[in-house]
């Protein structure tokens, strides 16, 4: 469904993402795991056009422009907001532009979080955890084939991720797909089909959870793995000598 | 019990804050090579020279009145006064409701010293203006009366500025409270007006003087006026006042007392105010509408709303009309009136687009094009506004500015909105400079000469044509932006 090419994001001087490629198939959750600063955002970002790139992205074989955009939910991992909307304002104006023509679906996503206690208050007053739950449902309410997400869980209370994760599985059993990044081992393990590890800017290893194990020699969870991957499970250990003496 | 200067020096922390968050709001959030420390500077250096810029202004108004004593230019005088405090300082108030004292529950800090602290940071945002009027103005009235009116050009200043924060303090309020923190959509906008007035500094210094020059020039015309209704304007504020200072009268004195007196309510009202600032929770289970409606109806029902919410945004709004009206009751031709006028237009419809400039828009589906139109539609509504407004004005008064000028301008307006947001943009993604004051002056000239030139045309010789021509050129340049994806 999403193919990914060479993709290569810089900021000046900075290289963010270095030549990455990798696609994501349709009835699959593909996450992008990987420590603070390695380049998830900046991929993820690239995909919605919101920062200068080079390489190929496709979605279906065309290239991302208006049209591909409604095929897309993307949840950022900054807010993109506009506090001076009450939640309910704010889904007006995206299904809206999304040209939607029912609004069942988006009530009933409202009741799911639980949002329609807020129904009244500007989103600069919420909460943390309740922001994300309006960024989550302005994704999900035109039932796009594609999910984009950036660390979604972020901030958000157990039942509401459980909802989430729920939902993400519904998605794909349907033929969705989804990709999102986390830099939490555990959520990748429990919730991915495919994961790739990224570094720096590169993709270290790819795969399922028990092809990495394979690839990195190591048994055990998710953590060891992608710590030797890293090449930090040596700077840990190093830490943790110092911190012991 | 800690001292007053201790409290003052605590207060200062959260005034620090406040401005921080001015200042981030104002700017373009990027990642700056500035350390923390060398922008915190700029930033403390930055909210006094606006306070000491600001009360150059205040000096300068006070220059004026001293040149011609009368009780017209003291009313004038105190009425701007009262107006600019107003207009200056809503903004920090607004980020005044949003701070949140109870923070300081966690440190050994009573309640009536968070109180204190409270009101000692909202003081902070005025103290120097307000120190420098209450100074100035007194010594100005010297020039030409006793020592007593010296006295009661005190009592006139503080009440025009307790009059002023009162207002500002209600409308901080009712933006804070119904919705609207100057937050992320808005930072475009705020950063335009921070850009307006100190990144313009100069300009607006030259505008500001002109301005009141003219202005004390033909108050004289209000004289007969004064004469017929004297007793009326003995009984209201802002002539009651002039007339304590130069002639007070019985009723005069009285009025004021009575002013006195509501101003002490008026410090009441605000102290109540900024000691039960507290973020309400409330909770409302309400039953959820949605209105679906098309994407241009859904973008501009959006807009619609960010500008009624955001105090800077809505005197972005009001200055077109408010400039029109200016130029045009201080005898301006009509063509420079609608010049000067389209200059706001242009200014309000580009702040527009920067409120879109980090928003969730560029992830939907919808083309630049779309947006471009968007903001032209309501950039050429406020010209609508506008004109509405003069027209007014000329049905009223007699003599106004030409209706076939407004006319022969309608073709083009929209196209050139169009084509300044599209060069605005550009700057914006590739040079980012969009936004600095050069970006600004160079849109804003851009626009007055795309918008000046048709119309200056259209008086040459063959001038139909050849300003059929160019607004032709300019209507074909809007469409091929229009359909940009
Ligand atoms: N707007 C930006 N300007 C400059 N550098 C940036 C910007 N955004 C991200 N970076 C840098 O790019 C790298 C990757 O960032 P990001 O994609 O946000 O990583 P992740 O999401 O994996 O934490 C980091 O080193 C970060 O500092
Ligand atoms: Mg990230």
């Amino acid at each position: 469904m999403l193919s990914i090419s060479n993709l290569t994001v810089k900021y000046g001087t900075v290289v963010a993402v270095d030549g990455i490629s990798f696609t994501v198939k349709k009835g699959e959750i593909f996450g992008i795991l990987g420590p603070n600063g390695a380049g998830k955002s900046s991929t993820l970002k690239s995909i919605m056009g919101l920062v200068e790139h080079s390489g190929n992205i496709t979605l279906n074989g065309k290239k991302i422009g208006v049209p591909e955009k409604n095929l897309i939910g993307y949840v950022p991992e900054e807010f993109m907001l506009i506090d001076v909307l009450t939640p309910m304002e704010y889904f007006e104006f995206v299904a809206s532009l999304r040209r939607m023509k029912n609004e069942e679906r988006l009530a009933r996503l409202i009741y799911a979080f639980e949002l329609e206690k807020h129904a009244t208050k500007p989103i600069s007053a919420l909460s943390m955890g309740t922001k994300q739950k309006v960024q989550i449902i302005a994704a999900l309410m035109h039932d796009p084939p594609l999910l984009i997400m950036d660390e979604p869980l972020n901030g958000l209370d157990a039942k509401s991720s459980r909802i989430l994760k729920e939902l993400l599985k519904v998605h794909t059993e349907k033929g969705g797909a989804v990709l999102f990044s986390t830099h939490i081992m555990e959520i990748a393990e429990k919730l991915c089909d495919k994961i790739a590890v990224i570094n720096k800017g590169k993709i270290v290893a790819e795969g399922t959870v028990e092809e990495l194990r394979t690839q990195a020699q190591v048994s055990g969870d998710l953590e060891d793995i992608f710590l030797k991957l890293t090449g930090e499970d040596e700077y840990i250990q190093g830490v943790v000598n110092a911190l012991s003496k | 019990m800690r001292s007053l200067s201790e409290l003052w020096k605590i207060s200062g922390i959260f005034y620090q804050n406040m401005a921080f968050q001015a200042f981030i709001d104002a700017r373009r959030s990027g990642r700056s090579a500035a350390t923390m420390e060398a922008l915190t500077n700029r930033i403390k250096t930055n909210t006094v020279l606006n306070k000491i810029f600001l009360s150059m202004l205040f000096i300068i108004m006070a220059m004026y009145t001293a040149m011609q004593p009368s009780v017209l230019t003291y009313a004038a005088y105190l009425l701007l006064l009262t107006f600019l405090f107003a207009l200056f300082f809503l903004q920090m108030v607004t980020y005044f409701f949003q701070i949140d004292f109870t923070s300081l529950r966690i440190y050994p800090v009573s309640r009536e010293e968070e109180q204190k602290i409270a009101l000692l940071t909202f003081i902070r945002i005025f103290d120097i203006p307000l120190a420098a009027n209450l100074l100035v103005f007194p010594v100005v009235v010297l020039f030409s009366a006793p020592w007593y009116s010296a006295f009661l050009a005190i009592i006139a200043v503080l009440v025009s500025e307790i009059l002023a924060i009162v207002l500002v303090t209600y409308l901080g309020k009712v933006f804070y409270t119904k919705l609207s923190t100057p937050a992320s959509g808005l930072k475009g906008a705020v950063r335009f007006l921070y850009q307006l007035i100190w990144g313009l500094a100069f300009f607006m210094i030259y505008a500001f003087m002109m301005w009141l020059r003219v202005i004390y020039a033909k108050i004289n015309h209000f004289a007969p006026l004064l004469q017929r209704y004297s007793l009326l304007f003995q009984c209201i504020y802002p002539t009651n006042m002039a007339y304590l200072i130069i002639n007070p009268t019985p009723v005069s004195v009285a009025s004021s007392l009575l002013m006195v007196l509501l101003t002490i309510l008026g410090i009441k009202w605000i102290l109540k105010n900024i000691s039960s600032i507290k973020i309400t929770g409330e909770m409302h289970t309400g039953q959820i509408s949605i209105k679906i409606s098309t994407p241009m109806r859904g973008m501009l029902r959006k807009d619609f709303r960010i500008i009624t919410r955001s105090p800077a945004l809505t005197m972005l709004l009001l200055f077109p009309p408010i400039q029109g009206l200016l130029m045009q009751s201080l005898g301006n031709s009509s063509y420079f009136a609608l010049v000067m006028l389209f200059t706001f237009i242009i200014i309000f419809s580009y702040s527009l687009l920067g409120s879109e400039a980090r928003s969730i828009t560029r992830t939907l589906p919808v083309t630049r094009g779309f947006i471009y139109l968007s903001k032209a539609i309501l950039g050429f509504i406020d010209y609508i506004i506008a004109l509405t407004v003069l027209t007014l004005y000329t049905i009223f008064f007699g003599t106004g500015i030409s209706q076939s000028l407004i006319l022969l301008s309608l073709p083009t307006t929209f196209a050139v909105i169009i084509i300044v947001l599209r060069v605005g943009d550009l700057l914006n993604i590739t040079k980012n400079i969009a936004m600095s004051s050069y970006g600004v002056a160079l849109l804003m000239i851009l626009g007055d000469v795309l918008f000046a030139v048709p119309l200056a045309l259209y008086s040459q010789q063959y001038g139909v044509f050849v300003c059929a021509a160019a607004m032709a050129a300019e209507i074909i340049i809007a469409l091929h932006i229009i359909k940009m994806q």
